[in-house]
């Protein structure tokens, strides 16, 4: 009786290529998207947090309804966007891997944005006065607030690249599942599920957690300096 | 150190993501996909030509949307209605017949309903309904669905009631949904035969009935519409495919040896 | 931006008002601190001494009013470039006592040699050498006070903002950061601290102001500069410095006192002595005449400036009038020192 670890496990060391390359290509867009999406995520988290602007509350409210959306109408947001017969069709990124780091990114912006938020509005309110006095730039504090919030921070990354790397809904409408080309973690296991073929969505969907879990490992290493 | 590692290998999994040969967009359905047909017709043609063949695939309906919407250059699907609209409408230029398969009836070994004994496709169907016996619809906008329909309205019958499912999901997981629940369901012989080992309990109740035939269509999409669809590319496909030697492929191709498909392009008389 | 004005005040506020949450919690009509000595604000928690101190640094923008420094209105970049602020809780960052205490240096791009330097003479005159590499995160309240005060002395400036600076440090710290703020006004700088420990507020303070609920309270307290002449077991006699500076009697008590200070509604104004208990009697002229609310704030020079607030009719039956000679008699124990 072959259960889903045994076929996973040979899946990974009989080196079936295929897998390895559907792997690999979860964990590249997967782990750019994040990027690029922490980038000007953090950014606006701390602004969110530290400015007082007319709408503040309007802006969360709209952040956390965003997070709560299904990933297959993002992908239909973003693929109204990039489609052919859209406004940014001549781009012509729709069905490659490109397609869905964007639309990924957009999944993973509100979770970044959000939880740096909320973990800089736990810093002193003081701390950027105190910045400020002694002749901080804003470009100064931002960077130096964050510093101060390191590890909510790279959570709240961590947490967007756990969103991204383990949806279907962005990945299947904006790459296609194109075989050895935009063929995903998820849109394998959702196309081998849909053929039946249930032990192998599992197996898949343990290489999966292997990957977030490598991911998670890794960074948590590398940031360790306290 | 071990930052500027991580750097590189972060910019190295973040750079090849475009790609430079030309990559053919074909949208087609998910039983042509489960039937393993495609890597098989494609890989000469992707040798011959040096053209990457992506394949898209999702419900007929999507697939059709996709062609609409001019993002993706060629379709491969079975639905001669849909299909024959697409072309009125200017979506779809230079349709040509490829191949066919049929549907066919599966379901419990013991056959409940005694569809085996009808006279006809939507004679089974009325046996089925009349015995409330369960019964898996694909429920989407595909091919198998459309022909289920047919053959309801072939019956004159609109299935409803609790022993009616529709389910709303690809082919494999409806045929092991009716293996699960001992149910009689549409399928079409190529997925069926892909996966008939796996379900025990379910046998082919009725075929053979031409109104079950499933042919296939190619179009390319139209180049005035979409002058981005790359037109040439589709057209070397369609050549292909309708080629004697893609027809030859085709005809070939066969699972635990039985051949799927029935190539029609060959037959056609200019 | 205005040119700097020769003899204008470091700091002038008009109808300042600030709010928080809807409340108004500071609001001044008219006020102003000179350059140069240590001007020290009393008064209770939440009497505004924090506010203002922001509010001068620039941190706070204020709801209504203006704020001028050196006699200029726009002065955001100079107040930021020639003051620095001091918080009440020490707000270190992540990271060593050196990266902090350079930090204000190394965004203005001082030489990585130079910042050196003078990061390590700040810790010095704070007690501190030799911390440059200790981790902030893991110094005591006091030493982090301390770091907070060097990363401000660091820069230089001639103005400087201290927010309860003794408040959460440990009592031998206090008398260095006391020595610090001394030696700092002692080489020209301004000193502008709050503070509600009254020892350290009479014995730094050139100036001293009160907060009340967010309005500046009119001054009532005599504070004079001195030291102890003698005692013995019944009285201490403390001489007010300055010519002709008079000699007061106090309770009997030990220590090194430096301040007297009297509340101005324990003098009592005659035209001639009075026989009665109180020790301490001067004789003087009248120099000023103010009106504080509902009293009078009588000037009267007897060798120092006292003041002495009285009612309109308790003036007008001693014909309290510019020039005017009169007796200033206090009790021993009105007189509290420091």
């Amino acid at each position: 009786m072959r259960g889903p670890f045994g076929k996973a496990l040979e899946l990974l060391f009989t080196g079936d290529r295929e897998v390895w390359f559907i792997a690999w290509t979860s964990l590249r867009i997967s782990l750019s998207s994040s990027i690029i999406a922490s980038v000007p995520g953090i950014a606006l988290g701390v602004l969110v947090a530290l400015r007082r602007f007319r709408g503040r509350r309007v802006v969360l409210a709209v952040l956390n309804a965003l997070m709560s959306l299904p990933t297959v109408v993002v992908g239909l947001i973003v693929y109204s966007f990039i489609s052919r017969s859209g406004p940014l069709g001549g781009l012509g990124i729709l069905f490659t891997p490109a397609a869905i780091v964007v639309g990924q990114a957009v999944l993973g912006l509100p979770v970044v944005v959000s939880m740096t938020a909320s973990s800089l509005s736990r810093l002193d309110p003081l701390f950027s006065e105190a910045l400020t006095t002694l002749g901080a730039r804003p470009g100064s504090i931002l960077w130096m607030s964050v510093r101060e919030a390191r590890g909510p921070v790279l959570s709240s990354c961590l947490a967007a690249f756990g969103r991204v790397v383990g949806e279907v809904g962005v990945a299947m409408m904006l790459g296609g599942n194109i075989r050895g080309y935009t063929r995903t973690l998820t849109t394998a296991i959702a196309l081998e599920t849909s053929k039946g073929d249930f032990v192998l969505g599992l197996a898949l969907g343990i290489i999966l957690l292997a990957v977030a879990l490598g991911v998670n490992g890794v960074l948590h290493s590398v940031v360790r300096h306290e | 150190m071990k930052r500027l590692i991580a750097a590189a290998l972060l910019l190295w999994a973040i750079l090849p993501l475009s790609a430079q040969t030309v990559r053919l967009r074909l949208a087609t359905t998910t039983s042509t996909q489960d039937s393993g047909l495609l890597p098989v017709l494609n890989a000469p043609f992707e040798k011959m030509t040096g053209i990457t063949v992506d394949v898209i695939a999702v419900g007929t309906g999507a697939a059709i949307t996709l062609g609409v919407k001019g993002d993706v250059d060629v379709l491969l699907v079975h639905d001669r209605k849909a299909e024959d609209k697409f072309v009125a409408d200017g979506y779809g230029v230079n349709r040509r017949d490829v191949m066919h398969n049929d549907f066919i009836l599966v379901g419990p070994a013991d056959d409940p309903a005694g569809a085996a004994s009808a006279g006809s496709a939507g004679a089974a169907f009325a046996k089925i309904a009349a015995a409330r016996a369960a019964f898996v619809s694909r429920g989407d906008a595909s091919g198998t669905y459309v022909k289920e329909m047919d053959v309801w309205g072939k019956a004159g019958l609109k299935p409803a009631g609790t022993w009616y499912k529709e389910a709303g999901q690809g082919m494999g997981a409806v045929l092991t949904m009716s293996g699960d629940l001992r149910a009689y369901t549409l399928s079409d012989r190529a997925t069926w035969l892909s996966m008939k080992d796996k379900l025990s309990g379910l046998k082919v109740v009725f075929e053979g009935d031409p109104f079950l035939f499933n042919p296939y269509g190619v179009i390319a999409v139209n180049p005035q519409k979409y002058p981005k669809a790359k037109y040439m590319a589709a057209m070397q496909y369609i050549a292909w495919v309708t080629s004697v030697e893609g027809q030859k492929v085709i005809r070939e191709y066969s699972i635990g040896g039985q051949q799927l498909f029935t190539p029609d392009a060959i037959n056609q008389t200019p | 931006m205005s040119e700097r004005r020769k003899g204008a005040p470091l700091f002038a506020l008009r109808d300042m008002q600030v709010d928080f949450g809807g409340h108004t919690v500071l609001c001044i009509e008219r006020f102003s601190i000179a350059e140069g000595g240590i001007t020290v604000l009393v008064g209770e928690n939440g009497s505004g001494k924090t506010t203002l101190l922001r509010v001068l640094n620039g941190l706070i923008e204020p709801a209504a009013g203006t704020i001028e420094f050196r006699g200029m209105t726009r002065a955001r970049p100079a107040v930021r470039a020639h003051s620095v602020m001091v918080h009440q809780s020490p707000l270190l960052f992540r990271g060593t006592v050196a990266q902090n205490v350079g930090y204000g240096l190394r965004i203005r791009r001082v030489p990585t040699a130079e910042t050196e330097r003078r990061a390590a003479r700040a810790l010095e005159r704070v007690g501190l050498a030799g911390f440059e590499h200790r981790r902030a995160s893991v110094l005591s309240g006091g030493e982090k006070q301390r770091v907070a005060l060097a990363r401000a002395l660091v820069l230089e400036t001639p103005v400087l903002l201290l927010d309860e600076p003794t408040a959460n440090v440990d009592p031998d710290s206090r008398a260095v950061v006391e020595q610090v703020i001394a030696e700092a006004a002692a080489t020209g700088v301004t000193v502008i601290m709050s503070t509600h420990a009254a020892d350290i507020a009479y014995r730094l303070s050139d100036t001293i102001v009160r907060l009340e609920a967010g309005r500046v309270a009119p001054l009532a307290e005599n504070v004079l500069k001195g030291a102890v002449e003698s005692s013995d077991e019944r009285f201490t006699r403390f001489r007010v410095a300055g010519r002709g500076g008079p000699v007061l009697l106090c309770p009997a008590q030990q220590g090194d006192f430096r301040v007297a200070v009297i509340p101005a509604n324990e003098l009592l104004l005659s035209v001639a002595p009075l026989a009665s208990s109180a020790r301490n009697q001067l004789r003087g002229w009248v120099t000023a005449i103010e009106r504080v609310g509902a009293l009078l704030r009588v000037t009267v020079d007897c060798g120092t400036q006292l003041r002495a607030l009285v009612t309109q009719s308790a003036a007008d039956e001693i014909r309290v009038a510019p020039g005017r000679e009169l007796v200033v008699t206090f009790k021993a124990s009105a007189v509290r020192l420091y």
